[in-house]
């Protein structure tokens, strides 16, 4: 053959290995398809904490075992988790013509679907025993229990995508169809016992709550105004900024690109629904003092909902006019970091890293726009269902809930104030805590209605025209504070009293000298007795009571250096004794002068209440400082000022007394008035009566106040030999001065209420007291130190120093096409962990190891047919029984089980038995025959002997038969 | 078709007679009726079942469910609280409102020293079941001793057919006595079962406070093995109307539209209590008696109670 036609037959040859090609594209048109995804195995996790930290769990629990093993405290403690993570993603691009419609306008494009499979489950159970008893004493203390721990959670997602593509890769639109299913649920379930002085107490309960949330079917249609070019604008340049703007247009410079999409409006409908369960099992009555059995209690609830929703992309893209215009663009374009295989036997990809999502960032910006969205709807759905027509009520109360939890002041105990909140005039409101700002002077409200006009605050003659009061102190000082300037020159009085001042009688008899009087250099003493050596000592010390009061005496008003008025206050003392005494002072100009009314032993009262008035009078012809009070009275009186009141005491009275149990003591608290006065001795007596009036404590305490102590309180503390019954208990508390006459006597406001305990926290209680005395405490102690040495010598060993995670983006696919966790080890070599194969690194700066890493964990990457299969065979899996390898969670179970039987621990104990460890699933609450039914329905469905139930049509014919013998027997006897 | 002629159907049933009163049908029979009383014992005796529903206003559609089982031994109880959600907004939306002459009166009045001593009352409550079931024991207990003397030693058939009676009144009188008397709350869906009949008095006049213009429907039926009580109750709550229009719903109902109408809360409960099936298989004894009746043919006198 010529070498001419050998070249035909060979251009033929390769003219027919086309054809099969040709074919073959024509009858499957979907091209450019890849998958991959990540797996990772749950019951790996022990072997991967130890390979990546050099930490071996196990061990840890091992060794802390043993640690209290030799202390004395026998501890078991296994753990078990199952399931497996699963991520796939499938794309795919079906270039059949189709076509789409934007705004009137048609275009023709294909589609290239992206689908997302989530699958995650993990089963995880954990059972802690424990046990320890000092049999030292008489009676042995002790424990022993269980805790078991049993969750499962899981999660499926399904997000299918298609994209409305031309061959430019231009978008036109995107639907999608979103589900998502999770749910969780844990179970904690305990029994102990503890022992101790004889008694025990014995607690078993199961807990257990679950919550789940799903998106049963949600879709959404995105349709751009425009075609935008932004996927091929990512691969190209390595800087996009993307903006919705009216008309769509792309700018490029260098390797930036800006691009102004027609964002348009993205449509869907969802179905959603939610619900939650809690359930309290197993609770033992009969340790609460009721009835024996248990009690089961179940709360749960779900709401579902559905609707449509419509939102303007613009939201989620942004505009021109937003601030991220200034920030930095992203794009994937430029070299690309390295070629990988994302299909089995198939050729390297180039792809460069980026942080754009697990897979298509289309994707992920349409469906966090639609999870907003829905989210959004639902809680509005939920709220409209939930509180209807009360919604502001609702809103209110919970307001007032974030209140309650934000705003605590700790004011939670009994302090025997009223509990009500003091409302204002205006609407305003003082809490119960702050009662103490009534009345105080303040003007808390803002209109001072928390406030009694004329004794707390001045009322300014222009009520109502926005100055309505001003403070007391501010009458008068000189200050117009109120807007007519009315709070100047008025007849106010500020105060009344009456004062105790200590004085020492001169020596000679005649008259007395304040105690700042003694030995001070000058003989205020007209004999100079004041200065004699320890004067203090040597004179007579006397306490005399004077009358006081201040208040407005301006007398010159007009500074003309005449008086233009005088003025008397007038102030009235009435003792608790009811007497009662009229005082007469004059006014000074800048004060009033005092009068003593004498020695305070020689009063007949220990407290007093006092009134007071500033009385106005005109100037008589000797002027107001030489005139007598008689003589100022003469002229006439102008006007009076409001009276005021105050009270107060001369000798030392019992101002509270309290009282308190504090354990195994009575705490007794008791203040004084008029204390620092009062030099005498005294004795306080207490005694603490039961409802019947028996005396069930009784305490006295003496009281001899010093130069530096003037006793204003005492405190006292009762041991209790028998602890109070219960009932209410009153104290009484009783002055006694040194003669032995009572002077005062109080009853505490506050009686004290002794709660009866339940028997079982008495029980408690005594157990408590056994484990106070027994070697517990040094058990706890020397499983600490043991602890130490065994875990001292556990080091961490890192296998990596770095990691880095990013997805893969190919510049000729226009989407992610893998992932890859990358790690580095000590010495700065770079491994896939987890990831496609890598060709060629093109980072020379990166030094790359393609070889396996040093240490692997139970992650599993799969592309291409492989991710496909996987992905298959989870994807109709949503439950924790489908994802979960459940008979793997058995078997491991049974392992487990092993685990507490070599401990001594029988696996039904903690709910574990043999069901539980077979792989068809089934699980049991470890109940034996020898327990009592776990539940009500259990109980009804315990059929005794197992003899047969009688139904209703059992009982008709047996009493049908019953009639036939009856009626038989009687003709037998005819 | 063939026909039985009168003398042989008498000479048939004169040997059923027979057959009737022989030893080892009694002996069988007094096996029986053990069995089936210790069955009795050993299995469940009351069965009270409680279903409760909101099924208007905001609480709507809560709903309640309790089951309660009582033996031998155990009082058990499951206690479910569906739609949950709408009854904690209740809660939360709700103010409390008491009695009218006590509106705006101080709430920490009235309830010093009720607390104080609720121990003798309680105690006596929480063992009225365990007298009941003491009861009904010594009654089964003479019920079979009786069995067993009026087959093997022959006494009169009254005395057992007294004891059969005896153990009618323990399970059908006392059980459903005691068990009301310890737990009063059961059917209250405001409180937990076995709370203290005091704290269930104090929420029920609060309650009466809350609600005016009060609906109520209360019917008694029979079910197999026991009865059932249904009940609704009705009102506008008090505590769901603002302030300033209490007084005025407290007067006429509101109406239909306004806010305040909304306040209309509706609870239909179904209250059931029933016997178990072992309990209830007891009351075939005196069929067993008639079947096989203990004594000799012409000692009627002994055997006519049966």
């Amino acid at each position: 053959m010529n070498p001419r036609a050998n070249a035909l037959v060979a251009a033929l040859l390769l003219c027919l290995a086309t054809l099969p090609m040709t074919a073959s594209a024509q009858v499957d048109s979907i091209q450019n398809d890849f998958a991959y995804g990540v797996e990772y195995d749950w019951s790996n996790l022990d072997e991967d904490i130890d390979s990546l930290t050099g930490i071996n769990l196990n061990e840890i629990l091992s060794r802390t075992m043993l640690a209290a093993s030799d202390a004395g405290l026998n501890l078991t403690v296994a753990q078990l988790s199952t399931g497996s993570s699963n991520i796939f993603v499938e794309s795919a691009e079906d270039r059949t013509p189709t076509t789409i419609d934007l705004d009137g306008d048609v275009h023709d494009v294909w589609m290239r679907m992206t689908d997302v499979t989530i699958r995650h489950a993990v089963l995880f159970d954990s059972a802690l025993i424990t046990e320890w008893m000092d049999a030292s004493g008489d009676d042995p203390a002790g424990f022993d229990g269980y805790l078991s721990v049993d969750s499962e959670n899981a999660v499926a997602v399904d997000v299918n995508m298609v994209e409305y593509l031309d061959d430019d890769y231009n978008l036109y639109g995107v639907d999608m169809d979103f589900s998502l299913a999770s749910e969780v649920s844990v179970e904690y379930m305990m029994d102990v016992g503890v022992e101790g002085g004889g008694e025990d107490f014995g607690f078993a309960v199961t807990f257990g709550t679950a919550f789940d949330f799903d998106v049963p079917s949600s879709s959404a249609e995105w349709r751009l105004g425009h075609e935008t070019p932004v996927l091929s604008a990512l691969s190209t340049y390595e800087s996009v900024h993307a903006d919705c703007t009216d008309d769509a247009y792309i700018t490029t410079s260098g390797t930036e690109a800006d691009i102004g999409i027609e964002c348009g409006m993205m449509d869907g409908d969802y179905t959603v629904s939610t619900g939650f369960s809690v359930d309290l099992a197993d609770v033992p009555t009969e340790n609460f003092g009721l009835d024996s059995g248990l009690l089961d209690l179940s709360i749960s609830d779900q709401i579902s909902t559905s609707g449509s929703f419509e939102t303007d992309m613009q939201d989620a893209i942004g505009d021109g006019d937003d601030s991220d215009d200034e920030s930095e663009g992203v794009g994937f374009g430029g070299d690309a970091d390295a070629s990988i295989i994302i299909e089995e036997g198939g050729s390297a990809v180039d792809v460069v890293s980026c942080n754009c999502g697990t897979a298509n960032p289309i994707m992920f910006l349409m469906l966090a726009t639609m999870l907003a969205e829905i989210g959004e709807a639902f809680a509005e759905d939920a709220a409209e269902e939930l509180g209807g027509t009360f919604e502001d009520e609702l809103s209110e109360a919970i307001e007032e809930i974030s209140e309650e939890f934000g705003g605590d002041d700790g004011d939670d105990g009994d302090d025997g104030m009223d509990d009500q909140p003091f409302y204002c005039d205006n609407g305003g409101v003082i809490a119960s805590y702050d009662s103490w700002r009534i009345g105080d002077g303040v003007d808390d409200c803002g209109d001072w209605s928390d406030e009694t006009p004329n004794e707390t605050y001045f009322v300014c003659n222009d009520w109502g025209q926005g100055h309505e009061g001003i403070p007391r102190d501010a009458v008068n000082d000189g200050s117009e504070d109120c807007s007519d300037s009315s709070d100047e020159g008025v007849l106010w009085m500020d105060y009344v009293s009456v004062g105790v001042g200590t004085f020492y009688a001169c020596a000679d008899g005649v008259g007395e000298v304040s105690e700042w009087s003694l030995e001070n250099g000058w003989d205020d003493c007209d004999d100079g007795s004041d200065e004699l050596p320890d004067a203090e000592g040597a004179l007579e010390r006397v306490t005399i009571a004077s009358v006081n009061a201040g208040g407005f005496n301006e007398q010159d008003v007009n500074d003309d250096d005449t008086d233009d008025h005088c003025y008397v206050a007038e102030v009235t003392v009435t003792g608790d004794d009811g007497s009662s005494s009229n005082y007469l002072l004059k006014g000074t100009g800048w004060g009033f002068e005092g009068t003593d009314i004498g020695n305070v032993d020689d009063l007949t009262y220990r407290a007093y209440s006092v009134t007071g008035t500033v009385h106005q009078y005109g100037v008589p012809t000797s002027g107001c400082y030489g005139a007598s009070v008689a003589e100022i009275q003469s002229t006439g009186l102008v006007a009076s000022s409001p009276t005021i009141e105050s009270d107060g005491a001369v000798k030392r009275l019992i101002s509270h007394g309290s009282m308190w149990t504090d354990d195994d003591w009575l705490q007794v608290s008791v203040s004084f008035d008029a204390a620092w006065q009062d030099a005498d001795d005294y004795t306080l007596e207490f005694v603490l009566l039961d409802e019947m009036g028996n005396v069930e404590a009784a305490s006295q305490m003496s009281i001899a106040p010093t130069s530096d102590d003037s006793v204003w309180s005492l405190q006292d503390s009762m041991y209790l030999d028998d602890d109070l019954d219960a009932g209410e208990y009153c104290g009484t508390f009783e002055l006694v001065d040194a003669q032995g006459v009572t002077v005062d006597t109080y009853e505490s406001e506050d009686c004290m209420t002794v709660e009866e305990m339940p028997e079982f926290l008495q029980e408690l209680q005594t157990i408590g007291e056994a484990f106070g005395e027994s070697t517990f405490q040094s058990t706890l102690e020397a499983f600490g130190e043991n602890l130490e040495d065994r875990l001292g010598s556990i080091t961490e060993d890192i296998a990596y120093t770095d990691a880095n995670f990013a997805m893969l983006w190919s510049p000729t696919h226009h989407t992610v096409v893998g992932v890859a966790l990358g790690v580095s080890d000590n010495m700065d070599t770079w491994y896939t962990l987890v990831g496609p194969e890598v060709v060629e690194m093109y980072d020379d700066e990166i030094n790359y190891s393609p070889s396996t890493p040093p240490a692997t964990i139970g992650l599993t990457y799969y592309i291409g047919s492989a991710a496909e299969e996987a992905a298959e065979v989870v994807e109709d899996a949503q439950s924790v029984d489908d994802i979960a390898d459940t008979s793997a969670h058995a078997e491991g179970m049974g392992d487990l089980a092993q685990v507490l039987e070599d401990a001594g621990v029988d696996p039904a104990d903690v709910g574990i038995d043999e069901e539980d460890t077979q792989t068809d699933g089934s699980s049991d609450d470890g109940s034996s025959d020898d327990e009592p039914p776990a539940t009500a329905e259990e109980l009804i469905e315990d059929g005794g002997f197992g003899l047969p139930s009688v139904s209703g049509l059992a009982t008709v014919a047996v009493l049908a038969l019953a009639g036939i013998v009856a009626a038989q027997r009687n003709r037998d006897e005819e | 078709m063939s026909k039985t002629s009168p003398l042989m159907r008498e000479g048939a049933l004169s040997r059923l007679g027979s057959l009737r009163r022989h030893p080892a049908v009694a002996f069988a029979r007094a096996s029986l009726v053990v069995l089936i009383a210790l069955n009795a014992t050993v299995s469940v005796w009351l069965i009270a079942e409680f279903e409760g529903q909101y099924t208007e206003g905001p609480p709507s559609p809560a709903r309640f469910y309790a089951l309660a089982g009582v033996d031998g031994e155990y009082t058990m109880i499951d206690v479910s609280i569906e739609n949950s959600t709408r009854l904690l907004v209740y809660q939360l939306i709700r103010d409390d409102v008491g009695p009218e002459d006590d509106v705006g009166g101080g709430a920490g009045g009235g309830d010093d020293g009720s607390s104080d001593a609720p121990t003798s009352s309680e105690q006596d409550s929480v063992n009225r079941l365990d007298r009941a079931r003491t009861w009904i024991q010594v009654t089964v207990g003479l019920l079979i001793l009786l069995e067993v003397l009026v087959t093997f030693v022959g006494i009169s058939g009254w005395f057992r057919a007294a004891g059969f009676l005896a153990v009618l009144v323990a399970f059908l009188v006392m059980l459903p006595l005691a068990f009301i008397g310890d737990n009063p709350n059961f059917a209250d869906p405001g409180s937990t079962p076995n709370s203290a009949p005091e704290e269930a008095e104090q929420t029920e006049n609060d309650e009466q406070g809350a609600f005016v213009h009060e609906e109520t429907d209360f019917g008694v039926g029979l079910r197999y093995g026991g009865f059932e009580v249904s009940m609704m109750y009705a009102g506008y709550d008090l505590g769901l109307v603002e302030e300033d229009n209490r007084s005025s719903v407290r007067e006429t109902p509101p109406e239909p539209g306004t806010k305040d109408a909304a306040s209309y809360v509706k609870f239909d409960s179904t209250l059931s209590l029933r016997f178990g099936p072992s309990v209830v298989l007891i009351l075939a004894l005196p069929v067993f008696w008639l079947l096989a009746p203990s004594g000799r043919k012409r000692d009627a006198t002994l055997d006519e109670s049966e």
